[in-house]
């Protein structure tokens, strides 16, 4: 039954009421971290919510590892952990017994729950801190506590809803470093929920954006990041289209691309001097000329129809 | 004008601070009324209704004269409404007034508008008092018309009309608002004092219940039994268990419930003027 | 002590069976009710009719040999009065018991909004929830039917097994009438928290669950002289199912009949209850 993809969505379709929340959800999630972006209300959380059983689906089906999550909702939850958007935690419970439950609840024998939870808890830095009831944890130690019970069965997919929300800079890197480390371990695929592209950005090779209940867009980001990397962007002054014309007849073509900037692909060691030199002729400023970035940030933009 | 701090505005007046309080009342009253809290002191106040349905469908007309029924009315008045069913009503709205947006978080908005904490107090307790109070009230009254129903139009007509029956209804009527505002003040300053103040309130409620098993010492300490002072009717008839003891006179018991309500309200004024909100510890 | 490698190692370990996975909740809580110095000592103290139970059992039948205090106890006689006596004593005591540990069960994760992080584990929704009544239920099984039918059994070993043959009913009575009073005091603990969302608050309507309807069903059977309105009244309830499975004459005024249907049904809007508040996320409609 199990399927190399973490993730295998066919057109599912989820509604809570009389409301339609995911409408023909198509997508099959290869990589090895998965962003899921989308504005409020696109069906996110109902995306997580349905992959843990929580909703049933309308029509379509979803797939963790090859198990049905409508008819196998158990087996799904044995492969996945989950760490959730809201404040949750068990009160009255020191952060190592907070843990182990949850090891114990996953399916760990109690002995093994115990050193799987002193070993979690060192892994997202909270050795020193583990014998604390989790009620007196700050924001970013609940966060780490959190992703700590998600990790202690060792779950073959990892859940992340909005994982650094409220977390300050510092803490923010350093959760994100822990995510980044995680996914050098073969075992491990981590969905990620969030609303901030550079957290999606620096971690994910995969991003699913949804809009309205609906696929936006799901690219390969990490091919796209790779494509991009001999790109550059350049914002001009001057009459462009002169300019553009010249370079073309040197076999230099440049593409127009969001917010009046131009792009040129597959820049090589002497296609910027020449630029260059060819501004010069035409009188043309050069305001900007960066390495292309933000890849993200466009495809957000498109996938919301919202690009400049 | 001014001293660069701001224009100085004239310290409050007592009419003020009375405005102040009734405007937040009649905020208030709209938002309790519609609340979930509401459905259930309705349902509380619904319950002592049922007997009374069910004695005017399935009863035996004739079984007792009116005055009789009356009299076993204002019994049930005082054992089920009184310390049961609006005891429970009070605790419901009153307990929870602070306690629970201390759970939620929330008090400090009611804390932000520019108006003392007292008179934010007192409004919120006027509000709930008068919403809890018209909930009971109205069942009451009810209750006593369906008392009436089985005794026929004639002697129904007669003894509200031409008798004593609508001085006693008022006189149902407010007793419900005393003990409301009683019960409503002392559970807010148990709201205000205690972390768990619903463990404290069954402790009132338990006493309560135990009224009548209680010598009179001990009856002296519940707020029911110097309710009974201002109940219209009383009855002759000996109690079949507990210990009978006569009820207080009105002065006595107007001079005790003003006196709880007065140290309730200190209570509350000086619990809620040094309450630190700090949503800490769970 | 140890040296730990700050890294993540996946678990290639074993696992524990699906099935028994819930059990884990009834021992989490046993032990954080448990943690409470207060409730060890009322719960202890729940064992006081027991003992006295095995003290009064034990003089009846050396009566012959202790002189005074067997003259004394001469003719009392331990039957299934005696019995229920016994039961109804340790029914008062489960139900604060149930007060006390019923509320607390769930209450913590439904404020903290823990629900989505223990129900993503693979021990299912009901799985969850009879972990959640596991714990009041081994609780109130300590302080009732056990202690009885050690009792009985107790009863069993002075008297010889020609008392139990002839007394049957009695341990049939004492298990099933505990039970019933078990599954009322956990359903109506847990769909009270589910509803009042905070421990507090659940065990001021489990308290008036016990006390409102009973005075509404009182009420009505004394004004309109409907008997069949104690219905509503769990005590009375509960009393006429204890008299009736004790054999006794039933003095309730309620038939054993009603008193069942009523039990199905309290238990029935409990679990109907839980099952629409115990739930991972709630949908908005």
């Amino acid at each position: 039954m199990e399927s190399d993809a973490a993730v295998l969505l066919d057109g599912l379709s989820v509604r809570l009421g009389r409301r339609p929340v995911l409408d023909g959800v198509t997508a099959r999630f290869g990589g090895r971290a998965i962003g899921l972006l989308g504005p409020n209300g696109a069906g996110k959380t109902t995306l997580i919510n349905t992959l843990l059983g929580f909703v049933r689906p309308t029509s379509g089906s979803a797939r963790v590892f090859g198990h049905d999550v409508r008819r196998r909702p158990s087996a799904v939850r044995a492969l996945c952990g989950y760490m959730p958007e809201t404040d949750a935690i068990v009160p009255g419970l020191t952060g190592v017994r907070f843990v182990c439950l949850m090891g114990e609840l996953a399916g760990l024998p109690a002995r093994d729950a115990l050193v799987r939870a002193h070993d979690v808890l060192h892994f997202v830095g909270l050795g020193e801190a583990r014998y604390r009831n989790v009620e007196t944890y700050s924001t970013g130690m609940r966060q780490l506590v959190k992703l700590a019970q998600a990790l202690v069965a060792g779950p073959r997919l990892l859940i992340l809803d909005e994982p650094t929300a409220g977390l300050d800079p510092r803490h923010r890197a350093e959760f994100l470093r822990l995510v980044r480390e995680l996914l050098e371990v073969d075992h491990v695929t981590v969905l990620i929920s969030s609303h901030l592209l550079r957290d999606v950005e620096e971690v994910c090779d995969q991003v699913l954006i949804l809009r309205d209940g609906r696929v936006a867009a799901f690219r390969d980001v990490a091919a796209e990041r790779r494509a991009a990397a001999g790109s550059y962007d350049l914002e001009l002054r001057g009459p462009e289209d002169e300019f553009v014309r010249r370079l073309a007849a040197a076999g230099v073509s440049l593409e127009r691309a969001p917010r009046g900037r131009w792009r040129l692909e597959e820049g090589g060691p002497h296609t910027i001097p020449l630029l260059l030199e060819t501004a010069v002729a035409c009188g043309v400023q050069v305001r900007r000329l960066e390495r292309r970035r933000d890849s993200l940030e466009e495809i957000f933009l498109q996938a919301m129809g919202e690009a400049p | 004008m001014s001293d660069g701090r701001g224009p100085l505005l004239p310290a409050p007046s007592l009419r003020l601070r009375l405005a102040q309080a009734a405007a937040i009342a009649r905020l208030e009253l709209r938002h309790v009324l519609l609340s979930r809290r509401a459905a259930s002191v309705s349902l509380l106040a619904a319950l002592p209704l049922v007997p009374w349905v069910l004695a005017a469908i399935y009863g035996t007309p004739g079984r007792a004269s009116l005055g009789e029924d009356l009299v076993g009315f204002s019994h049930f008045v005082d054992g089920a409404v009184l310390r049961l069913f609006l005891l429970l009503g009070c605790m419901l709205a009153f307990a929870g007034l602070v306690r629970r947006e201390i759970e939620n978080r929330t008090l400090h908005y009611a804390f932000l508008i520019p108006v003392r904490r007292e008179v934010t107090m007192a409004g919120r307790w006027a509000a709930s008092a008068a919403a809890v109070a018209t909930i009971f009230s109205s069942s009451t009254v009810l209750a006593l018309a369906l008392a009436c129903l089985p005794h026929g139009r004639p002697a129904v007509t007669a003894h509200f009309l031409h008798g004593p029956g609508l001085a006693q209804a008022a006189g149902f009527v407010a007793v419900i608002v005393l003990a409301t505002a009683t019960w409503g003040a002392v559970f807010l300053a148990l709201g205000l004092l205690a972390r768990r103040p619903v463990g404290w309130g069954l402790l009132v409620f338990v006493l309560e219940l135990l009224r009548p098993m209680l010598p009179l010492a001990l009856k002296r300490l519940t707020i029911s039994w110097w309710l009974t002072g201002f109940l219209p009717l009383r009855s002759q008839v000996k109690a079949v268990v507990g210990i009978p003891a006569p009820p207080p006179s009105p002065l006595a018991a107007a001079i005790v419930l003003g006196a709880v309500l007065a140290v309730a309200a200190l209570v509350v004024a000086w619990r809620v003027r040094r309450l630190e909100l700090a949503y800490s510890g769970g | 002590m140890t040296i730990r490698e700050r890294r993540y190692v996946p678990w290639d370990g074993r696992w524990t069976r699906p099935w028994v996975r819930w059990l884990v909740l009834p021992r989490y809580g046993l032990r954080a009710a448990f943690r409470s110095r207060l409730f060890a000592s009322l719960y202890t103290m729940g064992f006081a009719a027991p003992l006295l139970g095995l003290l009064v059992i034990y003089v009846d039948a050396r009566a012959d040999q202790l002189g005074q205090i067997g003259a004394v106890l001469a003719g009392f006689e331990i039957d299934r009065r005696t019995f229920r006596l016994f039961l109804e004593v340790q029914s008062r005591i489960a139900f604060v018991v149930g007060l006390i540990v019923g509320p607390a069960m769930v209450a913590d994760e439904l404020a903290a909004g823990a629900l989505p992080l223990v129900l993503a584990r693979p021990i299912g929704r009901w799985g969850y929830i009879a972990g959640k009544l596991a714990t009041p239920a081994l609780l109130l099984s300590g302080l009732t039917w056990i202690p009885g039918l050690a009792l009985v059994l107790f009863k069993t070993s002075l008297s010889g097994s020609a008392w139990l043959l002839a007394n049957l009913r009695i341990p049939a009575a004492l298990f099933a009438a505990s039970w019933c009073w078990i599954a009322l005091i956990c359903l109506l603990a847990l769909a009270s928290t589910a509803v009042a969302g905070s421990k507090s608050w659940g065990r001021g309507l489990f308290f008036a669950l016990f006390v409102a309807p009973a005075a509404a069903g009182r009420a009505a059977a004394t004004i309109a002289g409907l008997d069949g309105a104690l219905a509503v009244d769990l005590s009375a309830t509960v009393g006429t199912l204890y008299q009736w499975l004790f054999g006794d004459p039933v003095t309730t005024g309620l038939s054993p009949a009603v008193a069942v249907l009523a039990v199905l049904a309290w238990c029935g809007a409990a679990a109907l209850v839980i099952d629409r508040r115990i739930r991972p996320v709630r949908i908005v409609r």
